[in-house]
């Protein structure tokens, strides 16, 4: 499994204290990402401009030559050039170069997660696998889910859908708790805005709708410009209408927590300066309660 | 809270804080007057005289009255136990009182004459000086390095003790009285001890006799007030309370107001009696628990008015204060008098110990939002949710980490492996800060020299020498340089940490000495078991339990510079030892080397595996470090008590160091783990800041691997949260369970702290500070230093709406 971070004690999503594993990959590019590290499948160098003192040893050290310094960004990789040999990584004394994406068996990450345990277990909490797209690691997770289960840990996954059904088939068996997205009502605008049409998603949200035992939300990243228009609003209301399993919406507001990872790798911020939503902005959509009769919250 | 108690709250806001010379006056004309006489009687006549002439003053509308000073807030002097500085710092040196930068105190020409006098007096003649002269010249050298540190106790006085209120509460002074009395007539004069064992019990008589007095002038002032009051209700009340004084401490209480009044008064006079602090409460809760119910149930009292009562005895207990000198104030800032008060836990038959009152106490915790009494919860498994869930709550108004949350499963265990009795232990409280006592019974022997554990480091480094001062203490057995592994150097420490314990085993036996000789107190001794029986006073080995040890500040960082030299040097071998020498002698300032000293403190910030992120390289260092030096405390020193009557007699490890690891930590330059000259080290076993980088459970798990079994006098874990992580009931509800899960690894304390937006920028101009700052960021939580600049901006602005 690859995984770009293990963060642990996330108490925001999810019952009890989690430690939640972050899978590196996913199919979409969506323009609002806040993991632009977890895009990609291959691991990368992310800098991190506040840590860097400006040594400029980096630089000399790459035998690839695959470091440059950019103006705005400070010490950028070359993902073309980058051998990922790690030796920048060793001679920055600063820290402010990090390698995303590590390689773990099942038994290493178990490792890794039993740490917590004692916490997992007096909150009611566990695992939550998140990305990226969890789901291309179907497999993995249900074996990490059985151990899991065996120690009295749940397991949760946060997918954006965009996977093929049978990965979702192998592993929905095996985990307590789904959160999908769902982020345009329109084939034709999904697929500017995240790389992709809708077609898959929406099959596998009624797979899962259909199928799934455990607790199932949706959530709806709510992103100016792109999805917050009143009607895909209540065509997104309408959809889960017609679903039977789902316990509740949560609409996310947009936020730009992701931007200096952005620069970090080299990248421009597709969102701009647009500034970050508060929850209070977006209480207003509890008022669709009633009429779509769905459960809606905002986090 | 009602107009009564904002009322109160905010004159006791607005009170400055006075130096008082009434007290050294009275005392100091006292002991000219009985030259000749045993100094056990010489020191009880002189209390008696202090409580019988002092200013006592009662304000209209206060439920709980007495005082131990002019005004609210005013600091006594007790010129005794130590003199020059008193006439060094009126001088402005190196502060006048009202000039310090902090712990500010004023005083009044007429006061500052008699503070002038009494001092002058005593220069010279103080048990601080006795102490000083006596020791020996290493141990006097070790001090003024600032490897060890003794002001706090024989400058100041000893304090550090829980007298038996619940007896005072239940049978009143009457029956020590009695004790006292019976004793006396069962003395045999012929018998050659006898002469001694009567100076005890006379002077414990008096001293009982002194506070009964006192209460009766508190009384007397309650009817002179009431006969000037305008206000019937007031007036009422004040007849009330001149009632209630006259029948307590004396008598038993007959209800709740009874029962705290009595407790102010033993309080107020234990701290008049000697120089002390960390004078505490015990588990109020519990003793005070039936009066209260008694109360409720004929139709006395209403839950409402018991807060008030105790809202004014809160709002009393900081009215208590103390002049320290200003070396000593560095120790121990925040005018903090560490009157801490347990509540909860669990009762001998091991059912939930949580009543009303304790509910209570953490009510006017909250509400009042003041320094002291420091509320203490002491949880076992059977402490319900909804009891941590509200004391949660509570420390997250309070926002200063109180009330913070002590493990009776840890604490037990640590008591039990010393031998005290099996019925006691569910009674241990904390003392001070942190210290477990069983109240009435232990004599705390706070007379603990500090121990500046990562300043022993540093002169181990040094082959032995202190860099600061050059005094040469113990010459390592080989020059640190020629080490051939980690363990070589471990070695050295040890020894090096042996050399300063075995000073500071003998400073505490002169400490001792000259205290038997100088400082014996007959009324806090007549309230702690066994001194009646044994006629002795607590420093002669009157109490059943008594340990000695004083805090220590560093543990933690030494432990971070031993990981960092293991990995950088000898399992990496990206630094030489030299150079990691030559880089701390030159606080990383030497820019000529390769790599630069700027560059070798990243490396060893950065770079070596820190402690306080569930990561065993890093924390068997700590771990290490903490079982020699507790291990060498409880099984390889004894107290000068040892074998008088007190068990066990031990030492034991305290890393409870207040601003000790400031103050010590400017004494201590450049080390292995990155920290530069002349900053603190690590507080308590809080991992050191800057080290926390994988989350509040890491860090749990990492303080949960330290062996507590040592730390009778405990250690302190302080956790910052941003007020975001605690935002709902949800969140606040993981927070408890985190604590139920770190406390079934033996941890034994924790704190937490709650920050602002204010700090929060803060933190982001000093990230180093502030490494251990959680907050939450989108869906999860996460290290706030963590996130770049424009995502911490993004949380800045969302938490000041939350907020």
């Amino acid at each position: 499994m690859r995984i770009f971070n293990i963060e642990r004690c996330s108490t925001e999503d999810g019952p009890g204290i989690r430690t939640t594993v972050f899978l590196k990959g996913c199919l979409l590019r969506c323009k609002w990402c806040a993991n632009p590290e977890s895009q990609l499948f291959k691991p990368q160098i992310l800098f991190k401009s506040v840590k860097c003192v400006g040594c400029g040893r980096c630089l000399k050290t790459c035998p690839s030559g695959a470091i440059y310094h950019h103006p705005d960004f400070g010490m950028i990789t070359d993902e073309k050039k980058c051998s990922m040999c790690g030796r920048c990584i060793d001679t920055c004394y600063a820290d402010a170069r990090v390698i995303q994406g590590e390689d773990y068996t099942v038994e290493e990450l178990m490792n890794e997660l039993v740490k917590d345990e004692a916490y997992y277990l007096a909150s009611g909490g566990g695992i939550t696998f998140s990305g990226g797209e969890p789901l291309l690691y179907a497999s993995e997770i249900k074996e990490c889910s059985i151990l899991a289960h065996k120690r009295k840990w749940n397991v949760l996954i946060e997918t954006c859908g965009q996977v093929p059904q049978k990965n979702l088939e192998e592993a929905a068996d095996y985990v307590d708790i789904i959160y999908c997205d769902y982020k345009h009502f329109s084939g034709e605008r999904h697929l500017e805005l995240t790389g992709k049409d809708n077609r898959e998603i929406l099959d596998n949200i009624r797979w899962i709708d259909t199928n799934f035992k455990g607790d199932f939300y949706l959530r709806y990243p709510y992103i100016p410009g792109c999805n917050d228009e009143e009607s895909a609003i209540e065509k997104f209301l309408e959809f889960v209408k017609g679903l039977k399993k789902v316990k509740e919406v949560i609409f996310l507001p947009y936020h730009r927590l992701g931007f200096d990872k952005y620069q970090g790798l080299g990248r421009v911020y597709e969102m701009g300066n647009m500034e970050s939503l508060k929850v209070k902005d977006l209480q207003f959509l509890k008022e669709y309660e009633n009429k779509y009769a769905v459960k809606i919250s905002v986090q | 809270m009602n107009y009564r108690i904002q009322k109160l709250r905010k004159e006791l806001m607005d009170q400055k804080p006075y130096v008082d010379g009434e007290r050294c006056k009275i005392f100091t004309e006292s002991m000219k007057t009985t030259d000749g006489l045993p100094i056990i009687i010489r020191r009880a006549k002189s209390f008696y005289e202090v409580l019988d002439k002092m200013t006592v003053w009662v304000k209209p509308g206060e439920l709980i009255a007495g005082n131990q000073s002019k005004t609210a807030k005013g600091a006594p002097i007790y010129p005794e136990y130590s003199a020059q500085w008193i006439l060094e710092e009126l001088d402005g040196k190196p502060y006048r009182w009202e000039d310090r930068p902090g712990d500010k105190f004023y005083i009044t020409p007429e006061d500052e004459k008699l503070v002038r006098e009494c001092a002058e007096f005593w220069n010279g003649k103080t048990v601080y000086d006795y102490v000083r002269k006596n020791l020996p010249e290493e141990v006097n050298a070790a001090w003024d390095a600032g490897v060890t540190d003794e002001t706090w106790v024989c400058a100041a006085g000893l304090g550090n003790e829980i007298p038996d209120y619940k007896l005072v509460v239940e049978k009143g002074l009457e029956n020590v009285i009695a004790r006292i009395q019976e004793k006396l007539d069962s003395l045999d004069m012929m018998e050659p001890d006898s002469l001694k064992k009567k100076q005890f019990l006379d002077a414990a008589l008096l001293g009982n006799k002194a506070v009964i007095n006192f209460a009766r002038r508190i009384a007397d002032k309650c009817e002179e007030e009431a006969g000037k009051c305008e206000i019937e209700e007031y007036k009422k009340e004040l007849l009330e309370l001149a009632e209630i004084c006259r029948n307590v401490p004396l008598h038993p209480a007959k209800t709740f107001q009874e029962a705290v009044q009595s407790i102010f008064i033993i309080l107020l006079a234990v701290h008049l009696e000697s120089n002390g602090h960390a004078i505490s409460l015990g588990r109020f809760d519990q003793y005070v628990y039936p009066l209260y119910e008694k109360d409720i149930k004929e139709g006395r009292i209403t839950e409402e008015r018991a807060l008030e009562i105790l809202e004014c005895f809160f709002i009393k207990c900081n009215e208590i204060n103390k002049l320290r000198s200003w070396p000593d104030t560095e120790f121990f800032m925040g005018y903090q008098m560490f009157i801490n008060m347990a509540v909860c836990g669990q009762t001998a038959d091991g059912k939930d110990a949580a009543n009303a009152v304790s509910m209570l106490c953490i009510k006017s915790c909250r509400e009042l939002k003041l320094i002291t009494p420091s509320v203490s919860i002491k949880y076992f498994d059977g402490t319900k949710d909804e009891v941590l869930l509200n004391a949660l709550e509570a420390a997250i108004e309070h926002k200063g980490g109180m009330p913070a949350f002590y493990n009776d499963n840890a604490f037990i265990k640590t008591l039990r492996d010393m031998g005290i009795a099996e019925e006691d232990l569910v009674d241990w409280s904390p003392d001070g800060c942190i210290e477990a006592s069983i109240p009435g019974k232990w004599d705390f022997a706070a007379k603990g020299p500090w121990l500046n554990v990562e300043k022993v480091l540093e002169i181990t480094l040094n082959n032995g020498t202190d860099p600061a001062t050059g005094t040469l203490f113990k010459k390592t057995s080989k020059n640190i340089e020629d080490c051939k592994s980690i363990d070589e150097v471990f070695e050295e420490f040890k020894v090096m940490l042996k050399y300063f314990m075995d000073l500071n085993c003998i400073t505490e036996h002169v400490n001792d000495d000259v205290h038997v000789r100088y400082d014996l107190n007959a009324f806090r001794s007549s309230l702690v078991e066994d001194c009646i029986g044994r006629c002795l006073d607590l420093v002669e080995g009157g109490a059943l339990y008594s340990a000695d040890g004083g805090p220590t500040a560093g543990s933690i960082s030494s432990g971070d510079a031993l990981t960092a030299i293991e990995y950088l040097v000898f399992d990496k071998k990206l630094l030489t030892m030299e150079q990691v020498l030559h880089a701390c002698k030159t606080n990383f300032q030497d820019e000529s080397t390769f790599p630069t000293g700027s560059e070798i403190q990243l490396l060893m910030k950065n770079k070596a595996p820190k402690f306080g992120n569930d990561d065993d390289y890093a924390d068997k260092w700590v771990v290490a470090v903490e079982d020699y030096i507790g291990s060498s405390l409880r099984h390889n020193y004894k107290s000068s008590k040892y074998g008088k009557g007190p068990v066990p007699c031990c030492f034991s490890y305290s890393q409870s160091p207040v601003t000790g690891n400031i103050s010590f930590g400017s004494r201590i330059g450049a080390t292995p783990d990155g920290r530069e000259a002349g900053s603190p080290v690590n507080n308590g076993v809080s991992p050191a800041n800057g080290s926390e980088r994988s989350g509040a459970t890491a860090a749990c798990n990492s303080v949960g691997k330290i062996p507590t079994i040592w730390d009778q006098k405990g250690n302190i874990f302080n956790m910052r949260l941003a007020p975001s992580t605690i935002a709902t009931e949800e969140s606040r509800k993981k927070i408890v369970s985190m604590m139920r899960a770190f406390f079934s690894k033996d941890g034994q304390q924790i704190q937490f702290n709650v920050t602002d937006n204010e700090t929060l920028k803060a933190a982001q101009k000093n990230p180093e500070e502030y490494s251990d700052l959680m907050v939450r960021v989108s869906g999860y939580s996460a290290l706030f230093t963590s996130l770049g600049e424009s995502a911490q901006n993004d949380v800045i602005n969302r938490t000041e709406v939350e907020l």
